[in-house]
């Protein structure tokens, strides 16, 4: 008789890291060769290679194709890497943070309260016709952002109330109670101002459409900022798996890292939520495929959910911009097709545990 | 030193003092004071509601009490969190059981004290966590899900992790509740080979009664949030404290490695008919 294999401590494998980049890189480059217009894979490849400096090579695409991958596909693939990765990023600290699977950064509020204060933008913008457009794309980020940090800071508080009898399950119900107020101020403004609901709709619904490379530049600090944040403290979050009495046994503060942990994937969160609008269920697909293929350690979840989140939401958006061509579906409704049968799916595991 | 079991050291294991604590405005604990000598086990008993849990959450630092905490000499509010955690190490009533994790990076948890903050496990971590899952039969069980273990395989994991933190003084909060007789043994027999051959002091709480007199050296009892007996197992184990504390009719047996706690029914019941 053999004896089992000697187990190794949890942590990353370098082919779960391979297999991620791997990911990245074929719907990144799915991304910028499919769409309405089709483009040769190895010309797009060849056009991303002749941006990298000191590099010069024949593309064999056109002027006008060049200009597709290069300033629509580009900027939109980009912006989809970097909002799939924050918000998969941030599920997955929510749940560690909360010792729930069902967290994602919309039980916070986040997303109610970037709705609200996108929709407050937009109506009060709506009455200056001729500078509706230009005011509302300058003035729905930063309400937004706004909004979402309002709400994360509600919820925090009224999870705080409880006093001794604060847990994590306490700060998600109060998520719940904010979420659902939010929401529905949301849909009163919605209502009220009937000629802007349109606009509103599209938003809430998630869009990478009009993405730009200022979208780009204005969601990148906030993924390294949060990335960075979150991944020197995955172990704490291992240690805090184990229940708070035990972590603060064992030394550790779950209660300093919860905080930094929550501001900084609500930072994240809202970042994407301003530039992208509210792209639902990434927060739960992610971190748990993960978790069932490459482990539970949160030193595990975190680092692959940032690449498979990248992926995901890449291709999500493949898929809302090609499947009724020439109209696009909305990316919100795309990722709630996939990822609502997941949650259910999930519900029923943690039943039968 | 009224002490009659083997193996009893000398030195100051755990020394408390006039430990009070308040919770929501409840005095839980008043003026507690007890010591524990070094490689000792010392059990608190009492009913339900006489701050058994609190007692010992207070030592390992866990709840904000008044007077003072003294593990080998060392007072203990002072000392960092983990600094504190690698000379004290506890296993809660109902340790929460973390989905999916194995039992290897469960114990390697333990060795949280010794890393500097945000840093990694080394190979002598590694080392050191092999050699208690050895220790404890759990080597076989190493790469299993902590969910998939037996409860007595699983209060050896909890065992595992507090022991991987190195500490002196081991504190267990009800360690054979939710086991069988047999697992009861099991783990009280190990953690009592541990205190004999590695010198560690054992503060424990428990309700069973019949096997708290098998293993403590010295027992405790608290009522209402104070101590109201101390001594060997035969002074603290009499049919006039356990009746006027816990309320209870026993009588007491002598099992030759301590006194033995046996409920009976009131003299008003006739005996069950055959």
């Amino acid at each position: 008789m053999t004896p089992p294999p000697v187990p190794r401590p949890a942590g990353l494998r370098w082919h779960w890291l391979l297999a991620g980049t791997v990911a990245v890189l074929v719907a990144g480059l799915a991304g910028l060769a499919l769409g309405p217009a089709s483009l040769p894979p190895l010309g797009v490849a060849r056009a991303l290679l002749d941006l990298l400096p000191g590099v010069h090579l024949r593309t064999g695409l056109g002027e006008r194709e060049a200009a597709i991958v290069l300033d629509l596909r580009l900027p939109r693939v980009c912006l989809g890497l970097l909002v799939g990765a924050t918000l998969a990023l941030a599920g997955g600290t929510y749940q560690g943070i909360f010792r729930n699977p069902l967290a994602d950064p919309y039980l916070l509020g986040v997303a109610a309260g970037a709705g609200l204060g996108a929709t407050v933008a937009i109506v009060a913008t709506r009455t200056t016709h001729a500078t509706a457009g230009v005011a509302a794309t300058l003035t729905v980020p930063a309400t937004a952002f706004a909004g979402a940090l309002g709400a994360v800071g509600l919820t925090y508080a009224l999870g705080a109330a409880g006093g001794r009898y604060r847990s994590p399950a306490t700060l998600i119900l109060a998520g719940v109670a904010v979420s659902s107020f939010l929401a529905a101020a949301q849909a009163f403004l919605q209502q009220r101002y009937v000629d802007t609901i349109r606009e509103v709709y599209g938003w809430i619904m998630g869009r990478l459409g009009t993405a730009g490379w200022h979208d780009v530049l204005v969601l990148l600090p906030y993924t390294v900022l949060t990335g960075a944040a979150v991944l020197v403290h995955r172990r704490e979050l291992d240690v805090l798996s184990v229940g708070d009495t035990e972590a603060r046994s064992l030394g550790a503060h779950p209660g300093r890292t919860r905080a930094v942990l929550i501001v900084a994937a609500s930072l994240g969160t809202a970042a994407a939520v301003s530039v992208s609008g509210l792209i639902g269920f990434v927060g739960i697909i992610v971190p748990h495929t993960v978790r069932l293929l490459a482990g539970s350690s949160y030193r595990v979840i975190l680092p692959l959910s940032v690449l498979f989140g990248a992926a995901f939401l890449t291709l999500a958006d493949l898929a809302a911009r090609t499947l009724l061509v020439p109209s696009e579906i909305p990316i919100g409704v795309v990722t709630a097709f996939f990822g609502a049968p997941f949650f259910v799916v999930v519900l029923r595991t943690i039943g039968r545990q | 030193m009224t002490a009659a079991g083997a193996g009893t050291g000398t030195g100051p294991g755990v020394s408390v003092r006039d430990l009070s604590v308040v919770l929501d405005g409840a005095r839980i604990l008043d003026r507690v004071s007890l010591d524990v000598a070094a490689g000792q086990w010392v059990t608190v008993i009492g009913p339900n509601g006489a701050g058994k849990s609190t007692l010992l959450r207070a030592v390992a630092g866990l709840v904000p009490y008044t007077g003072t905490v003294a593990v080998l000499g060392a007072g203990l509010a002072r000392l960092p969190r983990r600094v504190r955690a690698r000379r004290v190490a506890v296993v809660v009533q109902d340790p929460v059981v973390p989905p999916g994790m194995a039992v290897l990076d469960y114990v390697l948890l333990g060795r949280t004290p010794y890393l500097a903050p945000l840093a990694r496990e080394s190979a002598a971590d590694l080392a050191e966590v092999r050699r208690v899952l050895d220790r404890l039969d759990l080597a076989p069980l190493a790469g299993r899900r902590l969910e998939s273990l037996s409860g007595g395989e699983r209060q050896r994991a909890f065992l595992a992790r507090a022991l991987a933190q190195g500490a002196s003084v081991l504190l267990l909060d009800e360690p054979t509740t939710a086991l069988d007789i047999g697992h009861q043994q099991e783990v009280l027999e190990l953690v009592d080979q541990l205190r004999r051959d590695g010198g560690l002091t054992v503060l424990a709480t428990t309700h069973d009664l019949a096997l708290a007199g098998g293993y403590a050296q010295r027992l405790v009892l608290l009522a209402r949030g104070a101590v109201v007996a101390e001594g060997t197992p035969a002074q603290v184990l009499t049919e006039r404290l356990l009746g006027e504390h816990y309320r209870a009719q026993v009588s007491i047996v002598d099992s030759g490695w301590g006194p033995v706690v046996i409920p009976v029914r009131p003299a008003a019941v006739p005996p069950a008919p055959d």
